[in-house]
Order: C-alpha cells, then sequence, then structure tokens
C-alpha cells in the first residue's frame, strides 16, 4: 500500500522543511524504496511547474494616486465614490417596499394625438441615492506590531441589504483581472488584457433620405442584457465598451405605461410624436408595443429544461451561486403543471434531474444544491441533450422551454459559433424556445449569446445582481417564459412629403432587407407575456436643412411620383406577428401625424427613453448626439421619472452619474 | 522631523515595489474583485507607516499578507461570502456519486493555472503562498493561522491534486 503517497512528508523533504532528525529518518526510508524516489521525482516537477506559472502570472498593480498616497503616508479625504464601487450601492432599492401604482394613459391607434397622462395614482417610492450610501473610508491608524495585527480593524462603509452589494471581477485564479481598453482614464490601463470578453461590432445607422429608401424594416428585441451588462461595467467603475451597448436593450430595459392591448390582438401599439432633444427642428417617433398580460397562475402547463453552466469558469459567487439562487426563485413559482429537467455540461454532459413535477419542489432544489463548478465547456453536447429532454416530454399547447444559463465560455466542442448557432436554430423548429441567461464576466461571450436566443426563438437576459434575477425570474417572469407573439417584424414607410431624412436609433443588428418582412419563412423576433417593446426613430422633417450625402440621380429611370402633398401624415407602420405555434402571420396597419409637441410637453414615458437612448449615445460617442451631454440626461431622466415604484429609474440616473465621472 | 520622514517613506515605497504585484495577486484570489483588492493591499502599505521599522524588519512579507488576509476575511465575513474560505468542509461533503465527478474524470486539463482552479480554496491559497511567494511553512501558519502541520498537510495535498488534475488530461490524450 502505497503510504508514502499521502506522506506530507514527501513534500516537506523537498521543500526543506523537516526537522534534522526528520529528514535522517526519511532519507533512511528513502534509499532502499525506489517507488518512494519515482514518486518524489514526479512531485518534484509538479512543484516545478507550479513554480513556473506561478511566476510567469502577470501581477495587478495599484493605481498611481494609491501609490502617491503611500508615499504621502494618508489617503486623500474626498475620494469619488465610485472607486469602491461595489460597497457603496447598498441596496434600498431592492430592500424597499413595493408600491402600488396605477396608469392610465389613452392613446387610440388610428389616431395619434399628443399622449395624455391620466391620473397617476400611489405613492412615490423613497429611494435612498447612492450619495447617501457615500461613507468616508475611514483608516484608523493604529500603533501594533505584527504579533497584534490580528485584531486590526477598521471602519468600513456600511452596507446596506444584500442583493446588489456584490460584484466581482470573475477570474480564474492563476491570472489577474485585465481591463478592457476603452476609455477609463481614472485607471491604470497599462497591463495586458485578461478579459475575454466578445461583442459584435455595431455600426450606428445614419440618417436616410427619404427619396433614397422610404422604408424602414427591422425585427423586435425584448432583449435587456445590454442594460445590465453596462450596470455592471459602471458598478465596477469601468466604461463599458462601445460594442456592448445597445440602444434598443438598455431602453427596453424599462417598464413604460402603454394601454394594455384588448381584443384578439395579443398585443397593442402606442405611438407617440415630439420634438428631439439632440437637434433643434428635428422631431422624434416613438413606437411602444405592449403585449398582453398573462398572470402567471394562468398559464399553460409547461416543460422547462433548464441547461446550466457548471464548467470551471462558473466558480465564481456572481456565477453559479448567482445562477443557483435565480433558478431557485423560478422553481419556487412552480406547481404540478410544470415539470423541470436539470441538465449540466462542463467536459461532459449529464442529466442531473430527469423531468420532474414542479411539486416536488424538495427534489429539484436538492439537485440544484449539489451543482459545484469544475471542468471546461462542451455546450454544443448539452444543448443537444437538454433539447432532447424538452422534446420527450413536450407538451402540445403548453409552455416549452431550454433555459440557458452560462457565461458564454463555450469552449470545447461545438465550437465555432457558426455550428452552434445553426444547431439551435435546427433545435428551435421542434417549437421548443429558449431563454438564454447570461452571468458573470471575462467569459462573457455577449455576441453568441444574443445570436443563440435570437435564433432559438428566445429571449436573452444578464443577470449581473440578484435583484436582476429577481426581476427576471420573478416579477416578469411570465414576459421572460410565456411567449404571445412570435416572429415580430416591423416595417414603416416614411412619407416624403413630411420626412425628408430618417434614423433608426438602435436595433442595427435586428434590421431585416424590406422583402423579409412579408416572408414568413424568415425569421424574428418574440414577445412575452406583458413585455413591452420601445422603438426611437429621429426624423427631419421637409425644409429643414440637412447635412445627408445623395446619390446621382438614376440615367436610365425616370425619377420617382412626387408624393400627394395633401396627405400629411408623417409614416405608416405595419407590424407582422406570429401566433406562438403558428407559422401564418398576420398584419396589423397604423398611420401617424405629428402632434406637433415639444420635448418638455411630451409624455414622461417618452422624456425617460429619450433620456435613456441619450445616454446610450453618449456611451457610443455617436456621431448623432448633438449637443448633449451627461448633465442634459441626468435632467431630461429626472423629468421623466415619474413615479418609478420599483426604482429602475433611480438607479438608472445613479449610473449616468457614474458614467459622467468617468468620462 | 523631515529626514526620518523620507527614510520611512523610502522604506514603504521599496516595499510597494517589491510586493505590491504579490500582494494583489494574492488579495485578488480571496476578494476577487480588483478594485477592493487595491484597496486592502494600499491600507496595508498605508499601516506599515504607523509600524516601528524594527518590529517588522525581517518578517514584512508575512506581516503584509497577514494583514491583507485579515482585511479580507473582514469583508467577506460582512458580505456573507466567507464559504469562498471555508469551503474545506464544503468540499468534503460533497454528496455521493454525481454527474460532475464523471465530468471530472472525463476531463482533459490543458494547464497548470486550470488545474489550480479545481483545487480546494486553501489549498489554492497556500500554494499560492509557498510556491509564489517562496514562504517558510511557519510563516505561513503565521499568516493563515492554521498549525505548521496543517499547512505541510495542505502542502501535500495540493500538490498531489494538482498533479492528478493534471496527469488525467495526459492520459486521456
Amino acid at each position: 500500500m502505497k503510504t508514502y503517497s499521502n506522506d506530507p512528508r514527501m513534500t516537506a523533504y523537498i521543500l526543506n522543511e523537516l526537522s534534522d532528525e526528520e529528514r535522517k529518518q526519511f532519507e533512511k526510508e528513502l534509499k532502499s524504496n525506489a517507488e518512494m524516489q519515482t514518486e518524489l521525482e514526479e512531485i518534484r516537477k509538479t512543484m516545478f511547474a507550479l513554480k513556473e506559472e506561478l511566476h510567469a502570472e502577470p501581477m495587478p498593480q495599484l493605481s498611481s494616486m494609491q501609490k502617491e498616497e503611500i508615499k504621502a503616508g494618508k489617503k486623500q479625504k474626498k475620494r469619488s465614490w465610485f472607486t469602491i464601487p461595489a460597497l457603496r450601492w447598498g441596496v434600498p432599492l431592492a430592500a424597499a417596499a413595493t408600491v402600488l401604482v396605477i396608469f392610465s394613459i389613452f392613446y387610440s391607434s388610428d389616431n395619434m394625438q399628443k399622449s395624455e397622462v391620466a391620473n397617476i395614482k400611489g405613492q412615490p417610492l423613497v429611494v435612498a441615492k447612492a450619495d447617501e450610501e457615500a461613507v468616508e473610508y475611514d483608516v484608523k491608524f493604529e500603533a501594533k506590531d505584527f504579533a497584534a495585527a490580528e485584531q486590526m480593524r477598521m471602519a468600513a462603509p456600511s452596507i446596506a441589504g444584500g442583493t446588489m452589494a456584490y460584484n466581482s471581477l470573475a477570474m480564474a485564479p492563476a491570472a489577474p483581472s485585465g481591463y478592457m481598453g476603452s476609455g477609463s482614464p481614472s485607471f491604470q490601463m497599462n497591463r495586458p488584457d485578461f478579459n475575454t470578453e466578445r461583442y459584435d461590432l455595431i455600426n450606428e445607422n445614419e440618417f436616410i433620405l427619404t427619396s433614397q429608401d422610404p422604408r424602414s424594416t427591422f425585427s423586435i428585441d425584448v432583449d435587456t442584457a445590454s442594460y445590465s451588462n453596462m450596470r455592471r461595467f459602471l458598478n465596477e467603475g469601468r466604461l463599458p465598451p462601445k460594442d456592448a451597448v445597445r440602444i434598443e436593450e438598455m431602453i427596453n430595459y424599462f417598464s413604460y405605461d402603454y394601454l394594455s392591448p384588448t381584443g384578439d390582438v395579443p398585443f397593442s401599439v402606442n405611438i407617440e410624436t415630439a420634438a428631439s432633444p439632440w437637434h433643434k427642428d428635428y422631431r422624434l417617433v416613438r413606437i411602444g408595443i405592449k403585449g398582453k398580460d398573462i398572470d402567471w397562475s394562468k398559464r399553460p402547463d409547461s416543460n422547462i429544461v433548464f441547461l446550466l453552466d457548471v464548467s470551471g469558469s462558473m466558480e465564481d459567487p456572481n456565477k453559479l451561486p448567482l445562477l443557483k439562487r435565480s433558478v431557485k426563485l423560478l422553481v419556487d413559482k412552480m406547481t404540478k403543471k410544470d415539470k423541470v429537467a436539470i441538465v449540466v455540461y462542463a467536459g461532459a454532459s449529464g442529466m442531473i434531474l430527469p423531468s420532474t413535477s414542479g411539486a416536488e419542489k424538495e427534489k429539484i432544489l436538492a439537485a440544484l444544491d449539489k451543482l459545484t463548478a469544475g471542468g471546461a465547456t462542451a455546450g454544443g453536447e448539452g444543448i443537444e441533450l437538454a433539447y432532447k429532454i424538452a422534446s420527450q416530454n413536450f407538451i402540445k399547447g403548453g409552455l416549452n422551454r431550454v433555459i440557458l444559463a452560462t457565461d458564454g465560455d463555450f469552449n470545447v466542442g461545438v465550437t465555432d459559433e457558426g455550428s452552434l448557432t445553426r444547431l439551435i436554430e435546427q433545435k428551435a423548429k421542434s417549437g421548443v424556445f429558449l431563454t438564454v441567461l447570461g452571468f458573470g464576466m471575462g467569459n462573457l461571450n455577449d455576441s453568441t449569446m444574443e445570436k443563440l436566443a435570437d435564433k432559438g426563438n428566445g429571449n436573452y437576459a444578464y443577470i449581473d445582481t440578484f435583484q436582476e434575477a429577481n426581476k427576471v425570474m420573478n416579477e416578469q417572469l411570465s414576459g421572460t417564459l410565456l411567449t404571445i407573439a412570435k416572429d415580430v417584424k416591423i416595417q414603416i414607410e416614411f412619407n416624403p412629403a413630411t420626412v425628408q431624412a430618417h434614423r433608426l436609433i438602435g436595433y442595427e443588428n435586428r434590421k431585416l432587407e424590406h422583402q423579409d418582412f412579408n416572408d414568413d419563412k424568415k425569421d424574428a423576433g418574440d414577445i412575452g407575456a406583458g413585455h413591452v417593446v420601445t422603438v426611437l426613430y429621429e426624423i427631419v422633417p421637409v425644409g429643414v436643412k440637412v447635412d445627408i450625402p445623395g446619390v446621382d440621380p438614376l440615367k436610365y429611370q425616370k425619377t420617382a411620383p412626387v408624393a400627394d402633398t395633401n396627405n400629411k401624415e408623417l409614416l405608416t407602420l405595419k407590424i407582422r406577428y406570429k401566433a406562438p405555434d403558428g407559422d401564418t402571420s398576420k398584419l396589423q396597419e397604423f398611420s401617424v401625424t405629428d402632434s406637433g409637441v415639444k420635448f418638455e410637453d411630451a409624455s414622461k414615458d417618452l422624456q425617460f427613453a429619450a433620456s435613456v437612448a441619450s445616454f446610450g449615445m453618449l456611451l457610443r460617442d455617436s456621431k448623432h448626439k448633438g449637443g448633449i451631454t451627461f448633465e442634459d440626461v441626468i435632467k431630461m431622466a429626472e423629468a421623466g421619472k415619474g413615479t418609478d415604484a420599483k426604482g429602475y429609474r433611480g438607479e438608472f440616473i445613479r449610473l449616468v452619474g457614474i458614467a459622467k465621472d468617468l468620462k | 522631523m523631515p529626514k526620518i520622514e523620507n527614510e520611512k517613506a523610502r522604506w514603504v515605497t521599496e516595499a510597494v515595489s517589491k510586493y505590491e504585484g504579490v500582494l494583489l495577486s494574492y488579495t485578488l484570489r480571496l476578494i476577487r474583485n480588483i478594485e477592493k483588492a487595491r484597496e486592502i493591499v494600499q491600507e496595508a502599505f498605508l499601516k506599515l507607516w504607523n509600524v516601528k521599522r524594527e518590529k517588522v524588519e525581517g518578517h514584512l512579507a508575512p506581516w503584509l499578507f497577514r494583514v491583507c488576509r485579515n482585511r479580507s476575511l473582514d469583508i467577506l465575513r460582512r458580505e456573507n461570502k466567507m464559504e469562498l474560505l471555508e469551503d474545506e468542509k464544503f468540499m468534503k461533503e460533497r454528496p455521493g456519486p454525481d454527474v460532475t465527478e464523471d465530468i471530472d474524470k472525463r476531463d482533459c486539463v490543458k494547464n497548470v493555472r486550470d488545474a489550480m482552479t479545481r483545487l480546494s480554496k486553501r489549498q489554492q491559497e497556500v500554494l499560492v503562498l509557498k510556491f509564489q511567494n517562496d514562504l517558510s511553512y511557519k510563516e505561513i501558519s503565521q499568516i493563515t493561522g492554521l498549525s505548521v502541520s496543517n499547512v505541510g498537510y495542505l502542502i501535500h495535498e495540493g500538490v498531489q491534486n494538482l498533479r492528478k488534475n493534471l496527469g488525467s488530461g495526459e492520459e486521456d490524450l
């Protein structure tokens, strides 16, 4: 029996930690034992490799300001509160009581005029601002020697609540954090970049002359990941990379008070116009789509398969532990109408819980609790298995969904994005929908996750905090899981008599070819129960001077017929959608006339949405931002804040403040 | 007196350039947040100002690590994240045959870095202290509060596990 393999003297001997006596004794045993010698050599080799690795590891550094302070022997009094990010944002927002707010807003779908915001009942929620939490980091200096070092305590900022406080940088232990290079001048950026986050390039939409192209066609998007991802960066004191900023997702993070749909159509369309806050004389058109609310208790029977990434990279506290908590939120709402299965993937995939009735919560939660992180990721195999189980337990007319939770690190198996997305596309045809939940950072493969959700008839949310988990898996659970309309596309025709040029804000990677609009075979986004989707256009009215490059007139074709100048409509909006299990789209049509309203007189919701768009444009350094500043954004958001029952808008204003200081 | 101040400033600054990287590396493993880690390490150096040089000379490194560790644990405790360090117990209590164990066996670990992540937090900590910072068992014991023999045991276990994790990859290839 190999007792020496468990003998700590082996390593101690190599490290010279044995006393003289112990060493003599050990060497005596070693002399005649060849196996022991071999084992010793193996251990030596491992130690050498370990030592090499640890010494080769690039080391983080203190900031130069910090070093100055050390040299001076004391910290400067006023520290910008954002440099100690995670400790600041107590969480009065999440801990605060819920408030009942009742709105009614009048719109009519065929006669878009100035919106009237009617009675808003309820009490405003007091939201503690971050500044109140900003405590001076009061370091008590005490003369103590080494022996007493254990008793050293320092006054630390109080951390109120628990849900939002912890934002950590996830990384494999041996790699120090890197920074995304994009503009954070207050931090030292001289270290190599170990983050492996990936974002799709966004080519911002330009103004298009109506004479060149009177149409705008795109797929709706209900994903909100970009907002929470951006929030995660800012809460850590960094600006998000430009390509991580998808303006439509930021605007859609918030709820707006559009009229609920009535009748057969599963959503309502609400349109408002006002002046543009970015260019004098330009106008804004805001289209708001609200999906039918379905109470969770009225849901159809459901068949859910969790597909959880438990690879080594998921180890950090803001990944697997947060994931487990998030999933538990959902499991809590399950009943015997539901079936839940859990598949994990890491190196190999395995089903750790067969499809189990939602009534057996204990069993499901127990399986969840057992999960630990370890291994490399093989997302492809896991996906196959998850969809197989979902298909095996398919409920006709019910809710069938795979919920994929990961940090996007698809490193082994079906590696290339193309194969992965094709796989998902194929699986989507089975009628099983997909929700993608992103966690953590460093390996956040935002681009892949968004595409998967897109191709998989699904939605993508990024869970940076428990509060967000609560929003996605609890408050808005119906929206997350219950699809009420599939393949929703929008096509707008602008009237050249009134609109000289138009610009779609955001939705850059949602654009469709004009002919795709009527092509039912072309996939588009889905709307969940209660979801609210907002689209903003900035338009240049006829008669306003504009500097947009045009094209030469055609040689072989006469110029297009002149528009009917009697028709003062701005545009006609067409929207196509399918029932969740249907294949043929239905069409709705609306026309819009400008209300002539000034920006300040527009609804609070429009003002707020515009402030979010402005913020996005500033973060992306958009050339269309006009003269707008972060200050302006804050003012706009304050004006549009309204009651803000859940405090999300207040949080937004705070984030703008952080970004302002970072720029 | 300016002269003494300057001496001290020089001493502290030297300590900074010598230990900044390894302290940050170490603290980062505990606290998992670069900004917090920086705060903690900076404070350790600031503390150095108020300590008599003679009292720490000779064991400056263990002293600095100790301070960083204590502060990190304070914060983790406050945020109820103690499981990050206490998972020895958690690791032992991991229930029986489950898929994750099968996954481990079939897994091909590519390098030391990956292999490290599969060790317990305590093992990782002592391995870093020993092999990145060349501290003795006794110094590690002073920093972590573990007994010297416990340290020896953890290091041995850690190295053996590392060897096993690295080895399994090669077999599969």
